[in-house]
């Protein structure tokens, strides 16, 4: 390794490498510069530019000057790399090192343009995602593989030796190849958890809970996986592995011992299924619907749109109510008081019907109506209903709709 | 910003790799393995110690040599010195990848290596030299004392020998066999790198040998290894090889190995084809870093450096000034006498190793009787229309 950087040292001290490397200096000043340039119209002026232009074509005008804004400064900065190339060629001066930097822009004008598509045409949060995920770390890999193997064979890079652990060489190899393909293991296996979700949303399945839980677990169970992988070929061996998970034991025990009791809670929860993504819980009387269950916490969605995260030890070690356990189907109890002067059988009659005309209700088990109790004025009936999902929505609906029907019925309410 | 710091890189490992320093540091590359690599980097420690000056060796394979030298040189890096046989300048000389050294070296520095030698390194149009010589070689007449008196002195006589029950190995490649061409009177290239091959000398050599493959004890085989394995056995009395092979012999047969000059023929004395192993220096290295490599290269045809490697590796100095021992050095010497005939290739590699590929084929074909002497000698006339030449005309 020392004599990597002492041959490295020795290289960049020549002046035909000096030479090649004074565009670089240019580069990037010139990039900000072409951007300022760029931007110099201010964006009120380029809409009132674009106001000007027919209705119809404004939107694909407006994208393509978005891609041609991106594209601008690396265009302009690659045709100074040539023209810098040029000039080495006629005055005979070295400008291979040149031509390798030439190679690096093109890819990077290609990755703007990708890029710059990509935001025209999709919604930025979704191209965030994978730009900054994969297509960045992509180009810088690209980039720093290409320039580096202009210095030494990438056979001979990877074999440089870093340091000495507990009789295990490691190098560079050993060290990049597996963080690499670690990242890439993780970013392939959440990508794969997207589009089965993405399948199983067309297919509507019933049970989101199962599903939840399944894909919870494939996703660890891989990333678990791909850890192992990564740590064998990292070269780590028995001795090695065991020194390391003995420390970090200690430290585990003393310092992360509430991230630990949360993890294996969400094991146990995941295993165990008594919670689901999907699932209606009621924690401390707070009600909500169990949107996602990860490994430390679980993320619990209330009526009025906010989401609670719950630590998971908590769920495991507290009372939890849950209405969709075993069978997601709900008992909704509409109570409704009528006079003793009405009529109590069309009063009956009336509920029912209700019922049975509701999308929501259940037709099995029927809805029914009991009488729950008789006082001196009143009586109070019971409108029984089952519903295929806890729905806040359907209790409300009953009440309105026996609201107009009574008030139809001339019945006292 | 990310943008911003990554294309920033480089630039601060400009900034910082102009910053002035006394540089002391040379890149060698070099194609030598085993005993010879553990005696150039023992030379190279020596170096270090006297002149204050590293030398980072690095080992890389003889066939990759050229191209990786080409890339690497084509950036602006490379090694600072080049350890290679001297058929590689010419292509990268072409290239534009060598630095010219004879303004760095006095006429009394050049005056030390063998005339011949340092020819070879010499541009021969612009008057540049490329390279300074390390060590010299060529084919001469090996032979076991305990089995040899005295040894053949003409060509014929290898005939006798046989028939006396003496075993001869002689390589059929055309590079190891080119020594016969002049002992016929001929010559492989004139001055011109113009291929003679289609004169009638060429066709005695080959006759004589499909004649010589009637005598069971003279062996021919394209390859070296079951030729040496032979003489080393002591079944051979005769080996024709070149100074590489010395080492490995001498540690066969120890004190019974001599060489001697190749046998003269009708036509003439033996001409065996000239090589030089040579330092050659990168044009992109700084001023400071060229003349270090050029000392490294003075020191290694010094003296004392190319006594070592003569005793110790068997190599024939590139330095005229060495003495050689006629009883302590008498197998060298036998060496250094076959240089004095011997001739170098003059063209590129490309053009080398398409004569060299053509010339094996043809010995080939002609020791096993598919091809005559006169039509293998035409066809290898005609490689000149290859090349540019006119065929010459066949006296």
């Amino acid at each position: 390794m020392a004599d990597f950087f002492a041959v490295i040292r020795h290289f960049f001290s020549r002046q035909d490498v000096v030479w090649q490397l004074l565009p670089l200096l240019i580069y990037p000043v010139l990039w900000f510069v072409l951007r300022f340039v760029w931007n110099y119209p201010d964006k009120a002026s380029r809409r009132f530019l674009i106001s000007r232009l027919p209705k119809r074509s404004r939107g694909t005008i407006r994208r393509l000057l978005f891609i041609f804004r991106r594209m601008f400064a690396p265009l302009v900065s690659l045709i100074l790399l040539y023209g810098v190339r040029l000039f080495y060629v006629r005055t005979g001066r070295v400008y291979g090192l040149l031509d390798e930097f030439i190679v690096v822009a093109w890819v990077l004008l290609a990755y703007r343009f990708i890029i710059a598509v990509l935001y025209a045409y999709l919604p930025d949060r979704a191209v965030k995602n994978y730009h900054r995920r994969l297509l960045t770390p992509l180009f810088i890999l690209f980039a720093t593989g290409w320039l580096l193997r202009t210095i030494i064979p990438p056979l001979e890079f990877l074999a440089l030796s870093v340091f000495r652990f507990f009789q295990t060489s490691f190098t560079v190899g050993s060290l990049l190849i597996p963080t690499l393909g670690l990242y890439l293991w993780v970013m392939t296996t959440l990508a794969l958890e997207a589009i089965l979700r993405a399948i199983f949303a067309r297919r509507r399945v019933t049970d989101r809970g199962s599903l939840e839980a399944g894909l919870t677990l494939g996703r660890y169970a891989l990333i678990i996986v791909g850890i192992a992988i990564a740590l064998r070929s990292a070269g780590l061996n028995q001795t090695t592995v065991g020194f390391i998970t003995g420390g970090l034991s200690v430290g585990i025990g003393i310092g992360l011992q509430g991230i630990i009791s949360n993890f294996v809670s969400g094991l146990i929860l995941l295993f165990e299924r008594s919670i689901r993504p999907g699932d209606v819980v009621d924690v401390g009387g707070t009600i909500g619907t169990v949107n996602k269950l990860s490994i430390r916490s679980t993320e619990v969605r209330v009526g009025n749109g906010k989401d609670i995260i719950i630590p998971n030890n908590t769920l495991l070690t507290s009372n939890v109510v849950t209405y969709t356990r075993n069978d997601r189907t709900v008992l909704v109890d509409v109570a409704v008081t009528i006079t003793k002067g009405d009529d109590l059988k069309r009063a009956m009659e009336v509920l029912l019907g209700i019922a049975r005309k509701h999308p929501k209700v259940l037709r099995n088990p029927q809805p029914n109506v009991t009488v729950s109790s008789i006082s001196e004025s009143n009586i109070k009936l019971s409108l029984n209903v089952w519903v295929a999902d806890l729905n806040f929505g359907v209790k409300n609906d009953l009440y309105v709709k026996v609201w107009e029907a009574f008030r139809e019925e001339k019945i006292a309410f | 910003m990310l943008w911003l710091a990554v294309l920033l890189l480089p630039v601060l490992f400009m900034l910082e790799s102009c910053t002035p320093r006394a540089s002391n540091t040379i890149v060698l590359w070099h194609y030598w393995e085993g005993e010879d690599a553990r005696i150039l980097n023992s030379m190279i420690e020596r170096f270090a110690d006297l002149y204050d000056i590293r030398v980072i060796s690095q080992y890389v394979p003889i066939d990759d040599m050229e191209t990786d030298f080409k890339r690497e040189a084509s950036l602006g890096f490379g090694p600072d010195i080049l350890l290679a046989p001297n058929n590689l300048m010419v292509p990268l000389a072409i290239d534009g990848r060598l630095a010219d050294i004879a303004p760095l070296l006095s006429n009394e520095q050049m005056s030390v290596y063998k005339l011949f030698v340092l020819q070879m390194l010499r541009s021969r149009t612009e008057g540049k030299l490329y390279g300074l010589p390390v060590t010299a070689d060529t084919y001469a007449l090996y032979y076991n004392t305990n089995l040899v008196s005295s040894p053949v002195k003409v060509i014929e006589d290898f005939k006798r020998e046989a028939i006396l029950g003496k075993r001869i190995a002689i390589r059929t490649s055309f590079f190891g066999a080119a020594w016969g061409v002049g002992a016929f009177g001929g010559e492989i290239q004139n001055d011109d790198g113009q291929i003679m091959l289609g004169q009638r000398p060429f066709q005695d050599w080959l006759e004589w040998l499909q004649s010589a493959q009637n005598f069971s004890y003279i062996m021919f085989n394209a390859e070296k290894q079951p030729l040496i394995d032979s003489f080393k056995a002591g079944e051979a009395a005769y080996y024709i090889g070149d100074s590489r092979d010395l080492f490995d012999i001498r540690s066969a047969l120890g004190d019974a190995v001599a060489v001697t000059k190749l046998p003269s023929g009708p036509g003439g004395e033996a001409s065996p084809y000239l090589e030089a192993e040579a330092l050659f220096f990168n044009r992109s290295s700084s001023a400071t870093q060229l003349r270090q490599a050029v000392d490294f290269g003075l020191f290694l045809s010094a003296g004392e450096q190319q006594r070592r490697l003569m005793r110790e590796l068997g190599r024939l100095p590139a330095n005229g000034q060495v003495r050689i021992d006629e009883v302590l050095e008498a197998t060298i010497g036998g060496f250094a006498l076959q240089s004095e005939t011997a001739v170098p290739f003059r063209g590129e590699a490309s053009t080398r190793e398409l004569v060299f590929g053509s010339g094996r084929e043809v010995y080939e074909q002609v020791l096993e009787g598919v091809l005559s002497p006169f039509v293998a000698s035409q066809r290898l006339g005609q490689l000149n229309t290859r090349f540019g030449y006119e065929v010459p005309e066949r006296e």
